[in-house]
C-alpha cells in the first residue's frame, strides 16, 4: 500500500505495559454472560452466532430429511410410500427450508460469528439488532417448519408460481405460511445484512484498509449488498400475492389485467441473486481455507474483489434465464444469456486463483483441505452445466427436467455445502477447546463426496431422458428405474456421511468462549488471534493481509494489551469505528449489553405474522402491539448522548459520540433507505410492467379525475418534511420539537388519507383490476413508512420532552429525518406515476 | 478520498447496470402489444449499445490513468474492462435476431 496508514505506523506500539491494575478485569466484567437460563436474553455475536448456525444447521438436517423421503419416494416406480400432496408439500418444504432457512441463515450466521473477530472488532456494531434477527428467524423457522405435520404446509414449489398458488388454485392456508413467514424471515436476513454491512465498513481494526480486508468479510460485504437489493424485489411480491388471496387485489390475475408471469419476474430478480448470495460467502470461506492450507498468501487478491464485485453487479442481469421457456422474445432472452454467461468469467477467475494458490503452496490434505477440492470438482462441474443451460436452445430441452435438478444441486451443495463443512472443520479449533476428528472428517467427507455424486450424476441422464422434476411417481419401463435407483442409494451414502459428521461435532465438539485448541492451522489472519467475549484484548494495528504472518510478536502484544482499547474507558461494552476506507480511528461506540426487550420484540413479530397466516386477527394484532411496545423500549436507550473524549491508547483520545455521516447509526439507517428504495423501484417496474401487459385496464386522462386531489397530497408531503427540516433547526427547544413534530404526522397522515379517498372517491377499488390494485398498494407502501415515522416520531419527540435530544444528542432526530424525507420523496414519486403517468400515455 | 471517488471505482457496473435496463425496458416497451415496433426496438439496442460502450471506454481511460497505488482505483480498471465485454454480449444480438419474434 502506498498510502500511509496514519501518524501510529512508525511508533512503537500504541501502548505501554504493564497495564493499569482491574484493567482486564473490568473488561471482562462488562462483557460478561448473562447466566442460567437468562442466556436467552444475551447479544454477544459469539453467543448469537453459535446459536444462530446450531440452528442453520438443525434446519439443514430437517430439510435432509424432507429430501430421504423424496428420494424413497422415487426409489422404485409406482411408489406408495408418499401421498402426492405429501410429496407436493415435502418437495416445496425441501427446497424453502433448505434455501431461506438453511442457506442464507447459515452463511449469515458464520458472518455474525467470524467476521467481528477477523476485523478487529468487539461485537457487530448492532448487536440487539443480530439477537432480535436470530430469534425471529428461529422461532419463525420452527413454526414454519411444523406446518408440515399438520397437512398445512405451502406445496407450489420454493417459487410459488401464481395462479398454482393463487387464492383459486390454493385455497388452503399452506401458500400463506409460506408468504407471511418467508416474507418475515426474509425482513430477519435484511436486519443481518445491515449489521454485516456497517460491521464490516466501519468496525475494522485501524491499518486494515479495503485492499487489507480478508476474504471472507469482503465477500460477506457483497453479499449483504445484494441481500439489501435482492430481497425488497420478492418481499414486494409476497405482498402483492398475499394481498390478492386475502383481499382479491388483482396482480397475478390476467382476467382483471394480472399477469403471472410479474411473479416470475419479481420472484427471480430475488431469486437468480440469491444463488451468488449462498455461494459468495462460501467462496470467501474457501479464499481463507486455501492459503493457510497451502501456506502462501492468496493469489490474484485483487482480481478475487474484481471478480466479487462484478459477480454483484452481474448476478442481476440473470433472472429471465429462469423464464426462458415462457414465449418472451428472443432477442430478450439474449440479453441474459449473455450475462449469463459473463458472469461466469468471475466465478472462473475464483477458481483459477484458488488452484493457483494450491499449486504455488504445498497443500496440506487435512480436511478441510478435502472439503476444498470437492467444492472445486463439484462447483466446476455445476458451472459447466451452468453455462450449457444459460443457451437458450438448450435450455429449452432440460428446462423443468431432473438435468436441472442436478445442475442446481451442484452448484448449491458444491458452492456452498461443501466449503460450510470445510469451514466447520477449519474453525472449529477456534471455537473448541478440541479440534473435530480427522478420521472421523476424512469418512464423512469421502462419504459426502460420494454419496453427492453418486445421487446427482445420474439425474443428468434422468432429465436427458425426459423425467421431469416434481413428479411423484413415474412408470416403469421408461429407462429411469436404475438411475433413480442408484440416485436413492446415493442420497443415504451423503446422509451417513453427514451423520458421521454429527457423531464428530457430539464426539469433539466442546464450545468454549475463552479457551480454544488456538491457531493449528498456522493461519494469519486475526481470527486465529486468541480470542475471549470481548473479542481481542486489544485491537492491533494492521499493517499487511495476514497480520499473524507478517508482524513478529503479534499475539502476544495484543494480549497484553500494547493496541489500542485494552480496556473498557467508559464502563460500558465498547468497539472502535474506524474510516470507511482506510480504517483509521474515528471514536468510540458504546454497544449494549444483554436485555429482554429485542427477544420479546421477536416473538412477539414472529407472532404476530403466524396468527395474522391463521386469520386470528385480534390475537395478531395484540401482538403486533407488543412487537411496537417491545422495539420502543429496545430504542428507549439507544442513544446514549456525548461524553468527554476517552483514551483508547497513549497519545490517541478519541470521541464517544458522532452524529451525521461520521456516526454508524447514520450508515445503517442510510441502508435501510436503499432497501426501502430497492422496494419502491421493484413496484414501479411492477406498475409499468402491468402496464405493458394489459394498457386496457388504465384509465385515461378524461376518466381519471382532476389533479386536485393528488396536488394537495403532494403539498402536504412537503409541507410534512419542511416542519420535520424546522425541527432540526431548534433542537435545544423542548416543546417546540415535539410540537412541530405532532404537525408533521399530521401532516403526513392527512397526505395518505387524501390520496387514499381521492383514489376511493373516484369509484377505483383494489379488486377491480390490476391498475387499481397497483395505485392502492402505492398508498400501502407509503402507508407502512408513515407507520413507521409516527412510532419513531413519538419517540424522538419524547426524548426532546424528557431532554435526551438537543443540538450535540441527536442521533435519534438524524436518523428519522433521514427515513421522513425519504418518505417524502416516494410520496412524491408516487403520485407522479398513479396520477401523472395515466394522463401522459396516449 | 472525496465522495465521488468513493463510487467512481464502481462507474464500469454501473454503466453495465444502466445499458442493461435500458435495453430490456426499451426492447419490452417497444415489442407489447399487437403491433410491435421491431425496428425500433433493434435500432436503440444499438445506438445504448455504442454510447454505453464509448461511455465505458471514456471510463476505463480516466482509470487506466489514476490507477495509482489505491486499492479501488486499481481494481476499478479491471471491472470496466469486464464491463465493456458484458456489454458488447448483451448488445451484440440485436443484429442478430428479429426483436419481437417469440418462440410462443
Amino acid at each position: 500500500m502506498a498510502r500511509a496508514t496514519g501518524p501510529a505506523t512508525d511508533d512503537p506500539l500504541p501502548n505501554p505495559l504493564p497495564r493499569p491494575k482491574g484493567e482486564l478485569a473490568a473488561l471482562e466484567a462488562v462483557w460478561a454472560l448473562p447466566k442460567g437460563w437468562r442466556l436467552i436474553t444475551a447479544v454477544n455475536n459469539t453467543v448469537i452466532g453459535y446459536f444462530y448456525i446450531a440452528a442453520a444447521i438443525l434446519f439443514f438436517l430437517l430439510a435432509g430429511v424432507l429430501a430421504l423421503l423424496m428420494r424413497l419416494q422415487l426409489a422404485v416406480p409406482s411408489n406408495t410410500l408418499l401421498s402426492q400432496e405429501a410429496y407436493n408439500q415435502i418437495f416445496t418444504m425441501h427446497g424453502t427450508v433448505m434455501m431461506f432457512l438453511f442457506a442464507v441463515p447459515a452463511v449469515e450466521a458464520m458472518g455474525m460469528l467470524l467476521l467481528p473477530q477477523m476485523v478487529g472488532a468487539r461485537d457487530l456494531p448492532f448487536p440487539r439488532l443480530g439477537a432480535f434477527a436470530f430469534w425471529a428467524y428461529l422461532v419463525g423457522g420452527l413454526v414454519f417448519f411444523g406446518t408440515l405435520f399438520f397437512d398445512l404446509a405451502p406445496s407450489g414449489g420454493w417459487f410459488m408460481y401464481p395462479p398454482l398458488t393463487s387464492g383459486k388454485y390454493a385455497p388452503g392456508a399452506g401458500a400463506d405460511f409460506w408468504l407471511l413467514g418467508i416474507g418475515f424471515i426474509e425482513i430477519s436476513a435484511i436486519a443481518g445484512a445491515i449489521e454485516i454491512i456497517v460491521g464490516v465498513l466501519r468496525t475494522r481494526a485501524p491499518g486494515m484498509t479495503l485492499g487489507r480486508l480478508p476474504m471472507f468479510a469482503w465477500t460477506m460485504l457483497v453479499f449483504a449488498g445484494m441481500i439489501v437489493f435482492a430481497f425488497p424485489a420478492v418481499i414486494l411480491a409476497t405482498i402483492m400475492l398475499e394481498l390478492e388471496r386475502a383481499f382479491g387485489w388483482p396482480f397475478f390475475i390476467a382476467d382483471k389485467g394480472g399477469d403471472p408471469l410479474l411473479w416470475q419476474h419479481l420472484f427471480w430478480f430475488f431469486g437468480h441473486p440469491e444463488v451468488y448470495i449462498i455461494f459468495l460467502p462460501a467462496a470467501g470461506m474457501v479464499s481463507m481455507i486455501v492459503p493457510t492450507m497451502a501456506r502462501v498468501t492468496l493469489l490474484g487478491y485483487e482480481l478475487i474483489v474484481v471478480a466479487l464485485v462484478a459477480t454483484g453487479f452481474f448476478s442481476f442481469g440473470l433472472w429471465v434465464h429462469h423464464m426462458f421457456t415462457t414465449g418472451l422474445p428472443h432477442l430478450s432472452l439474449s440479453f441474459f444469456s449473455a450475462a449469463s454467461m459473463a458472469v461466469s468469467i468471475p466465478s472462473g477467475i475464483q477458481v483459477f486463483a484458488w488452484i493457483g494458490t494450491i499449486a504455488a503452496g504445498r497443500m496440506r490434505l487435512a480436511t478441510p483441505s478435502l472439503f476444498v477440492l470437492g467444492f472445486l470438482f463439484i462447483f466446476t462441474l455445476g458451472g459447466l452445466t451452468g453455462v450449457m443451460v444459460a443457451m437458450v436452445p438448450f435450455d429449452w430441452q432440460v428446462h423443468d427436467t431432473y438435468f436441472v435438478v442436478a445442475h442446481f444441486h451442484y452448484v448449491l451443495i458444491g458452492g456452498m455445502v461443501f466449503p460450510l463443512f470445510a469451514a466447520f472443520y477449519y474453525w472449529t479449533p477456534a471455537f473448541s477447546t478440541r479440534p473435530l476428528s480427522e478420521r472421523l472428517g476424512r469418512y464423512a467427507f469421502w462419504l459426502m463426496f460420494i454419496g453427492f455424486n453418486m445421487t446427482f450424476l445420474p439425474m443428468h441422464l434422468t432429465g436427458l431422458l425426459g423425467m421431469p422434476r416434481r413428479v411423484y411417481t413415474y412408470q416403469a419401463g421408461l429407462g429411469w428405474d436404475t438411475l433413480n435407483l442408484v440416485s436413492t442409494i446415493g442420497a443415504f451414502a451423503l446422509a451417513a456421511g453427514i451423520l458421521v459428521f454429527l457423531i464428530d461435532l457430539a464426539r469433539n465438539l466442546r464450545p468454549t468462549l475463552s479457551q480454544p485448541a488456538g491457531n493449528i492451522w498456522q493461519a494469519g489472519t486475526l481470527d486465529w488471534l486468541p480470542n475471549d467475549l470481548y473479542g481481542l484484548r486489544s485491537i492491533p494495528r494492521v499493517r499487511s493481509r495476514e497480520p499473524i504472518w507478517d508482524q513478529p510478536g503479534l499475539e502476544k502484544d495484543v494480549e497484553a494489551g500494547r493496541y489500542y482499547l485494552p480496556g473498557t474507558t467508559t464502563g460500558r461494552r465498547e468497539t472502535l469505528v474506524t474510516s470507511p476506507l482506510e480504517a483509521e480511528p474515528q471514536y468510540v461506540a458504546r454497544l449494549p449489553g444483554p436485555g429482554w426487550p429485542h427477544f420479546f420484540a421477536a416473538i412477539f413479530t414472529a407472532a404476530f405474522f403466524l396468527l395474522l397466516t391463521v386469520k386470528l386477527v385480534t390475537p395478531a394484532l395484540l401482538c403486533g402491539v407488543g412487537a411496537i411496545a417491545a422495539m420502543v423500549i429496545w430504542m428507549w436507550d439507544s442513544d446514549p448522548g456525548p461524553l468527554a473524549p476517552v483514551q483508547v491508547a497513549a497519545g490517541l483520545r478519541l470521541p464517544v459520540y458522532a452524529t451525521g455521516p461520521v456516526s454508524h447509526s447514520w450508515w445503517a439507517m442510510v441502508i435501510v433507505l436503499v432497501v426501502a428504495g430497492a422496494l419502491y423501484l421493484s413496484y414501479v417496474f411492477a406498475y409499468l410492467y402491468l402496464w405493458t401487459v394489459a394498457p386496457q385496464v388504465w384509465p385515461t386522462r378524461e376518466t381519471f379525475g382532476g389533479p386536485a386531489g393528488p396536488l394537495g397530497c403532494g403539498v402536504l408531503l412537503l409541507a410534512s418534511s419542511a416542519l420535520v427540516f424546522a425541527a432540526g433547526r431548534v433542537l435545544d427547544r423542548r416543546a417546540a420539537v415535539a410540537l412541530l413534530l405532532g404537525a408533521a404526522i399530521v401532516a403526513l397522515v392527512l397526505a395518505l388519507a387524501l390520496e387514499v379517498g381521492g383514489l376511493w372517491h373516484r369509484g377505483l377499488r383494489p379488486s377491480d383490476s390490476s391498475h387499481a390494485a397497483l395505485a392502492y398498494i402505492n398508498a400501502v407502501l407509503l402507508g407502512e413508512l408513515v407507520a413507521a415515522l409516527m412510532v419513531m416520531a413519538a419517540m424522538v419527540a419524547a426524548w426532546s420532552m424528557v431532554g435526551r435530544l438537543n443540538r450535540t444528542r441527536r442521533v435519534g432526530y438524524d436518523n428519522l429525518s433521514l427515513l421522513w424525507h425519504y418518505t417524502v420523496a416516494q410520496g412524491l414519486l408516487g403520485l407522479l406515476l398513479v396520477h401523472g403517468f395515466p394522463r401522459v400515455i396516449p | 478520498m472525496n465522495r465521488f471517488h468513493a463510487l467512481g471505482w464502481l462507474l464500469g457496473p454501473l454503466i453495465w447496470l444502466a445499458h442493461f435496463m435500458m435495453v430490456y425496458a426499451a426492447q419490452g416497451l417497444a415489442c407489447r402489444g399487437e403491433t410491435p415496433a421491431a425496428g425500433s426496438a433493434a435500432l436503440f439496442v444499438v445506438i445504448a449499445t455504442v454510447i454505453a460502450l464509448g461511455a465505458l471506454l471514456v471510463t476505463l481511460v480516466g482509470q487506466w490513468r489514476t490507477r495509482s497505488g489505491d486499492f479501488l482505483q486499481r481494481i476499478a480498471v479491471p471491472l470496466s474492462a469486464l464491463s465493456i465485454l458484458s456489454v458488447t454480449w448483451t448488445g451484440l444480438p440485436a443484429l442478430l435476431l428479429p426483436a419481437c419474434v417469440s418462440a410462443g
